[in-house]
């Protein structure tokens, strides 16, 4: 029992209020993790941003190429050597796309594109490992084939959110009792984290103080404005997992996202918590 | 004092030329706003460096494509915030490579580590100040022991300029420092 004194006050106390059970109060966690990917793009992003790279692309100046290939090295013999030259303009000759405009070998009237020589790769030889092509890593991992829940490498572009599936309440954020010992609520929430998903996990808590409260009449999640005595109440702490493996034991979990969650959580439960989930 | 010159040789420009230029501004003032060149419609571009798509792996094997104007399309990084010590503190398994390493300055510190005066007063300081933590009862005689160990730093400090001023001779500062010579001529 927590007792609660109001030592300086003149007013009398109430007795509802100045003695809090402990086990009326939890913590709850939100553990999150951020996108790693930049967002998918919609269509018309995607054409935007095309736009602008082309337009880009098309204003950029010609190439200082005397900048950086020494005249008359290998170097910059090879990199001539790669690129496609232009055409020229001829003395009599018609030319269907128009009279080529050549300054500095490069034709003025559309965008430059340089061809960087490249040595064939050859996966045999030693030095494979260093000169193997840089080839883009996919969006789609493993675990979105497989549809792996459990996995945090999964739904890149999107931020993930814990769940844990109670035996009475359903699928919900885990939450945990508060002990003598750990009375402070982000405490006791990352310490009941490190107990259900074990030591190897780096965590960062926002704030010790909760992004919202979940009250509970009887086992059955009641309305926030419900002040009956006998309510339990969760704290919600919110907290981001930075790296490392959540690895639970014996309890059912997923890692989801906002849209994944209200197909998961009771129709109440989600109402209840929808802000706290991010759409991105 | 010097605008109302500026002004008397500004119109000078404009008789001599009395050209009108960019847009409808004619040049009565001391500055022109704009540069002296007509820009011509479609002729004003931005100034924008060729730059290349560069898909940069890092480390970890993370790839993301950077604007550079190197001509390098590819690039794999060997040392980048992924693996240093600096930027992942819970990582045990990382070790802080110094870039300097064989370098100038380790090579003059390996070699006048003898003379670091500085540093070895500080180990010293450091040292009597063990000591203090460790016996706090006996304060005077620590305080002597201290004042005693100073001495011996400022001694030896002194000892060494002593040696410094050794055989100095001035450096001649002014007057005349070296003749013109004369070429013979006859």
């Amino acid at each position: 029992m927590i007792v609660l004194k109001r030592c300086l006050s003149t007013a009398s106390n109430v007795k509802s209020s100045s003695q809090i059970p402990l086990n009326s109060i939890k913590s709850a966690l939100l553990l999150v993790r951020q996108p790693i990917v930049t967002p998918d793009l919609t269509k018309f992003e995607e054409v935007y941003y095309n736009y602008q790279e082309e337009l880009e692309r098309r204003l950029m100046w010609t190439f200082p190429q005397y900048y950086y290939f020494k005249k008359g090295s290998l170097s910059e013999r090879r990199f001539v050597k790669a690129q496609k030259g232009p055409v020229s303009k001829q003395p009599g000759v018609f030319f269907q796309k128009g009279i080529p405009d050549i300054v500095h070998n490069r034709e003025r009237r559309s965008k430059q594109e340089i061809i960087i020589p490249k040595e064939e790769y050859d996966e045999s030889s030693s030095m494979s490992d260093f000169n193997r092509p840089v080839v883009p890593n996919s969006r789609i991992t493993e675990a979105d084939k497989t549809n792996n829940v459990k996995s945090l490498e999964r739904k890149l572009p999107r931020t993930l959110h814990l769940l844990i599936k109670d035996e009475k309440l359903g699928w919900k954020l885990p939450s945990f009792e508060l002990s003598e010992k750990d009375k402070l609520l982000h405490r006791n929430a990352e310490a009941g984290m490190r107990n259900l998903g074990g030591e190897s996990i780096n965590t960062w808590t926002v704030s010790r103080k909760p992004t919202a409260v979940l009250k509970y009449l009887s086992n059955k999640l009641v309305d926030s404005k419900e002040n009956s005595e006998g309510l339990v109440r969760e704290f919600i702490i919110k907290s981001h997992i930075l790296s490392g493996e959540f690895s639970p034991k014996d309890i059912e979990y997923a890692w989801l996202t906002k849209e994944e969650i209200k197909d998961k959580v009771s129709k109440e439960y989600y109402e209840a918590t929808e802000f706290l989930f991010s759409r991105v | 004092m010097f605008r109302p010159q500026l002004i008397d040789f500004a119109p000078k420009v404009l008789v001599q030329s009395s050209k009108r230029f960019a847009g409808q501004y004619v040049l009565d003032g001391p500055l022109p706003r704009r540069p002296l060149k007509k820009i011509r419609l479609g002729k004003a571009r931005p100034a924008i460096y060729y730059k290349f798509n560069c898909t940069t792996e890092f480390s970890d094997g993370s790839v993301v494509i950077r604007r550079s104007q190197y001509p390098k399309d590819e690039l794999r990084l060997i040392q980048d915030q992924r693996n240093n010590p600096l930027w992942n503190p819970h990582r045990a398994d990382l070790e802080a490579v110094d870039a300097n390493a064989g370098g100038k300055l380790e090579k003059f510190k390996q070699k006048f580590a003898s003379f670091n005066v500085i540093e070895e007063s500080e180990l010293s300081t450091e040292e009597s100040k063990k000591e203090e933590s460790v016996a706090k009862t006996e304060v005077e005689t620590e305080v002597e022991t201290e004042v005693k160990a100073k001495d011996d730093e400022s001694f030896l400090l002194d000892d060494y300029l002593d040696l410094l001023g050794q055989n100095v001779q001035d450096v001649q500062k002014g007057g005349k420092l070296a003749t013109k010579q004369k070429g013979k001529k006859k």
